[in-house]
């Protein structure tokens, strides 16, 4: 969440009762944390802020940096929005388009375009802001085949409003205030995707029979995407952080519908002068919770330059020269329980035991470079929210655990062993991803289900393990129903096995009590 | 007779220097300026970790002193004020790891057996300075429960706990308490005190710090450090990072406010005090800190508590703290605080359960409070007997706690 850095322009005491109050004029200077410039529209721009101070030396003077928190920054940094943002199953009759700020009192005309028409008009301004309510009915004039995407701009701002299928799964591209993402969604989940930075990252898992984001940041805090929550893929060169992929943006090359799974794709290049290319597949699956992410980095040869070449020609050079040693890595974050104090934590497997980890104090990592996460799966719970991810890798070749406790959020951070790569050469990883309100683990393995509505009413249930598969080895109970049914085995390109196990409860509700049992692993209880 | 001829001391009086977004200044810009500033004072003004050092020569007397700070940081500001740029002086940074100290080096002293015996005879009173200069209660995203983040976390292994030497049986060193520095100047330093917000005080601790160890210095002993008095200084260096100046320690097995004993030590050094043209009354800032029980992080306490984001609690702090006399002003009208209980056993237990968590390496709990690998073993025994943690012997990673309540 980025919050604005300004700079004072003027500062005018407005009253004193106990603390002093003030108005700030500023310019805004750049975006924290990472000090990006700010938006066009802002650029010159003279904005005023309320402060409230006990020692007026707080605010400093002009010429003097300002910060503003996420949610006082917003109105600035994304002030065209409209609503709803997404809608399922039909259109909603209108939308409502709200420019919270504009630098003067004539607005530049929106224009809203869907189903190849385009609409513009002017805002009407109520208090400070200003509106415009758009029928949707002057798009289209029956319900159209969803998603569809209204799509409204206004000068440099754009912002849409997504209708979005209720059943079946389907790929879109959705555009929050906080910029484009690509989304993947089916029945379990709705996955967001971004390719504007880190090579591509996992910004929200939604589980939609709870309505839960796993991956939602602290709110209101200014801090770097994806650190308190997401997923991204990182990559060691020698003992470096190769931080450039931080900055990288992907290419997006749509999604697919193959095998009963929609895949998105998105390529890249890491490093030009390397010759380094990436790409990044997320498959999510009809019929479970489970979502995979297929990672690769290509080493490519690099475009001969002459004059180089020529250079090169007189100095001698020996294979070595081209080796290049790269370290798989990704991190996985989310919101840390209680501070870091308890609650979260990490589970996986030690050998033959089950390892539970989290460390005593913040800002502290759990590291063992000879921890092979045996069985290939770490869960990350967090017993007070009910929430648990499970991660899945290859268990032929099973990464080092690495956890680290931040004050605001807990990360998994799985390492790989380097290896040596030459032009001509790929590696890369395939992991799975399953979230719920329910996990087992022991050393006979590993399971999380959840539920989701189904359209009919009920609730259908949905388990992903990596246990033996048996007969009636799954057992879920939602209220007073109970259901036994048989884990049946995947074999998943990257992963190896994967078991999984689906229950439909017509009669049961989303509010109804729901435990499970999977190939004799009881569900976690407790804090 | 003293192992200090001549008197002197100085002060590498460590600051982050921020800019108008609030950026730290990284350290290969800010050599250009500590060179300059060096030429220009003669003075060995150099740069740390994203940090100005100013070094303040060698000072034989309180009124040299106060005036070289003075005029170098006056100096300074005008320097960097002409690149938009600000001095941070902080034990810490908000949002960034690094921590700044303000290290007095007290000379001179030539022989450095003596220096190792003094060191072990300083050991006992370096907590009541850390107390009086705490200055760090918010770093990288910590923040509120330590007046001194910097001693909690040992300045990230740049000032860890000092422990016994024998000259008989010892080798080259770094990074602790307290430091025989011959390797580089015929003094010996004391690193435990975070860096100073406020310029006068600053010239204040120094002045004491090195009077009290030069008054030692006269006293001298060879002793040998026994297990109760090593625990009581690091029980006492926590608290002090803990409290500040409202720590009560344990002094010779007895609780004690720690502003009892800097009173008593600075009556102790008032012959070396004299020496280098000062008397206690002329320290008026730590008079009514000792008198308030107010150390720095106090008056910023306030600030962490309405500045929840740390970026913009950093932006405050920067425009507060380059005022030099802000904490000055504070002290003035500041409320006395009381202080606050000695630390017990129980306490202690706490707070090293505290540091366990699931799987936690048993090396871990070497930290909480630095204590010796008997003590903490010690310690780890009496938690696993209360049921509060369970102990996992391990072939490759050796000996895991986890914590059996949570």
């Amino acid at each position: 969440m980025f919050g604005l850095l300004g700079k004072i322009v003027k500062i005018e005491k407005k009253e004193e009762s106990g603390l002093s109050r003030f108005e700030v004029s500023f310019k805004a200077a750049c975006t924290l944390p990472t000090r990006a410039a700010v938006p066009e529209w802002l650029k010159d721009q003279v904005l005023k802020i309320d402060r409230e101070v006990v020692d007026p030396r707080e605010l400093g003077n002009p010429g003097d940096s300002i910060v503003l928190t996420p949610s006082e920054s917003a109105r600035w940094l994304y002030p065209l929005t409209v609503a709803p943002q997404t809608a399922y199953g039909e259109l909603p009759e209108t939308l409502r388009i709200d420019l919270r700020w504009w630098k003067s009192d004539d607005p530049p005309e929106y224009a809203v375009r869907a189903n190849g028409r385009q609409i513009t008009g002017k805002f009407t301004k109520e208090d400070g802001e200003f509106l415009a309510d758009i029928r949707t009915g002057d798009f289209y004039t029956s319900q159209p085949r969803l998603p569809v995407s209204f799509r409204i701009t206004c000068d440099k701002m754009a912002a849409a409003c997504s209708v979005l299928p209720d059943d079946g799964p389907f790929w879109t591209e959705i555009l929050p205030p906080r910029g484009e993402l690509h989304r993947l969604e089916n029945e379990w989940y709705a996955v967001d995707v971004t390719a504007k930075m880190h090579a591509g990252g996992v910004v929200a898992l939604f589980e939609k029979g709870r309505q839960v984001d796993h991956f939602r940041c602290p709110e209101n805090l200014i801090q770097p995407t994806l650190k308190n929550g997401g997923h991204t893929d990182r990559l060691l060169r020698g003992w470096g952080w190769y931080d450039k992929l931080n900055e990288i943006a992907m290419t997006c090359h749509g999604a697919r519908r193959e095998g009963n799974a929609t895949s998105l794709h998105l390529d890249g290049v890491v490093d030009d002068g390397q010759g380094i290319r990436t790409s990044v597949a997320y498959t999510a699956f009809d019929a479970f919770p489970l979502i995979t992410l297929k990672r690769e980095y290509h080493v490519h040869t690099l475009k001969k330059d002459e004059a180089k070449d020529k250079e090169k020609e007189t100095a001698p050079k020996e294979p070595i020269d081209e080796a290049m040693p790269l370290k798989l890595v990704f991190r996985a974050s989310w919101r840390v329980e209680d501070n870091g104090k308890s609650g979260s934590r990490a589970l996986c497997l030690d050998g033959e035991k089950l390892a539970v980890i989290r460390t005593g104090q913040t800002q502290e990592i759990a590291f063992a470079g000879d921890w092979r996460m045996r069985q290939g799966w770490a869960i990350v719970e967090h017993p007070a929210r009910r929430e648990y991810t499970m991660y899945l890798f290859d268990d032929q070749a099973q990464p080092s655990l690495c956890v680290y406790h931040g004050p605001y959020g807990i990360s998994l951070e799985p390492h790989w062993l380097p290896v040596v790569l030459k032009p001509g050469d790929s590696i890369g990883y395939t992991l799975g991803l399953t979230a719920g309100e329910l996990c087992g683990a022991s050393p006979a393995g590993a399971w999380v289900a959840c539920r989701t509505r189904l359209s009919s009413g009920g609730v259908r249930c949905g388990v992903v393990a990596r246990a033996n598969a048996g007969e009636e080895n799954v057992t879920f109970k939602v209220g007073t129903a109970e259901r036994r049914m048989n884990l049946t085995k995947l074999l998943a390109p990257g992963l190896g096995e994967v078991c999984c196990a689906v229950a439909d409860f017509p009669d049961a509700t989303m509010e109804d009590h729901f435990d499970a049992v999977v190939a004799g692993i009881e569900a976690r209880r407790g804090l | 007779m003293s192992i200090f001829e001549p008197q002197t001391y100085s002060v590498d009086w460590e600051s982050a220097v921020v800019d108008k977004l609030d950026r730290c200044v990284d350290s290969e810009r800010l050599t250009g300026f500590a060179g300059m500033l060096h030429k220009e004072f003669d003075l060995p003004i150099q740069t740390d970790w994203n940090a100005i050092e100013f070094a303040l020569g060698v000072n034989s007397s309180f009124a040299q002193l106060w005036d070289r700070v003075q005029q170098v940081t006056d100096r300074a500001s005008q320097v960097f004020r002409e690149y938009d740029l600000d001095i941070f002086p902080l034990g810490s940074h908000p949002t960034e790891p690094m921590f700044f100290g303000a290290h007095v080096h007290v000379g001179t002293i030539h022989d450095e057996s003596a220096a190792i015996h003094l060191a072990n005879c300083v050991t006992r009173y370096l907590p009541a300075f850390a107390a009086l200069a705490a200055n760090s209660p918010a770093s990288h995203e910590r923040k509120g429960e330590f007046k001194s983040y910097r001693v909690r976390h040992s300045a990230r292994w740049a000032s860890t706990p000092t422990f016994p030497r024998d000259p008989e049986v010892t080798q080259e060193t770094w990074g602790t308490d307290v430091l025989p520095k011959l390797y580089g100047a015929p003094t010996i330093e004391i690193r435990v005190m975070d860096s100073a917000s406020s310029r006068r005080l600053l010239a204040e601790m120094a002045t004491f710090v090195a009077a009290f160890v030069h008054h030692v210095g006269t006293r001298m002993e060879k002793r040998n450090v026994t297990k109760d008095e090593y625990r009581e200084y690091l029980n006492n260096r926590w608290t002090a990072a803990r409290y500040g100046l409202q720590a009560t320690f344990a002094w010779d097995g007895k609780p004690r406010p720690v502003t009892e004993i800097l009173d008593e030590m600075l009556d102790s050094c008032a012959a070396e005090l004299q020496a280098l043209g000062v008397d206690r009354s002329d320290f008026g800032m730590i008079d009514a800190m000792l008198r308030k029980r107010v150390c720095q992080a106090d008056y910023l306490r306030d600030l962490v508590e309405r500045y929840p984001d740390p970026f913009q609690l950093a932006s405050v702090c920067g425009k507060l703290l380059r005022q030099w006399d802000i904490f000055d002003e504070y002290l003035d009208t500041a409320p006395a605080l009381e202080p606050c209980p000695a630390l017990d056993n129980e306490t202690i237990l706490a707070e090293h359960l505290d540091w366990v968590g699931d799987g936690t390496h048993f090396y871990h709990l070497r930290y909480p409070m630095w204590y010796s690998p008997s003590l903490s073993d010690e310690l780890i025994a009496q938690m696993v007997e209360r049921g509060l943690i369970s102990r996992e012997v391990t072939p490759n990673r050796g000996t895991l706690l986890h914590r059996t309540d949570r």
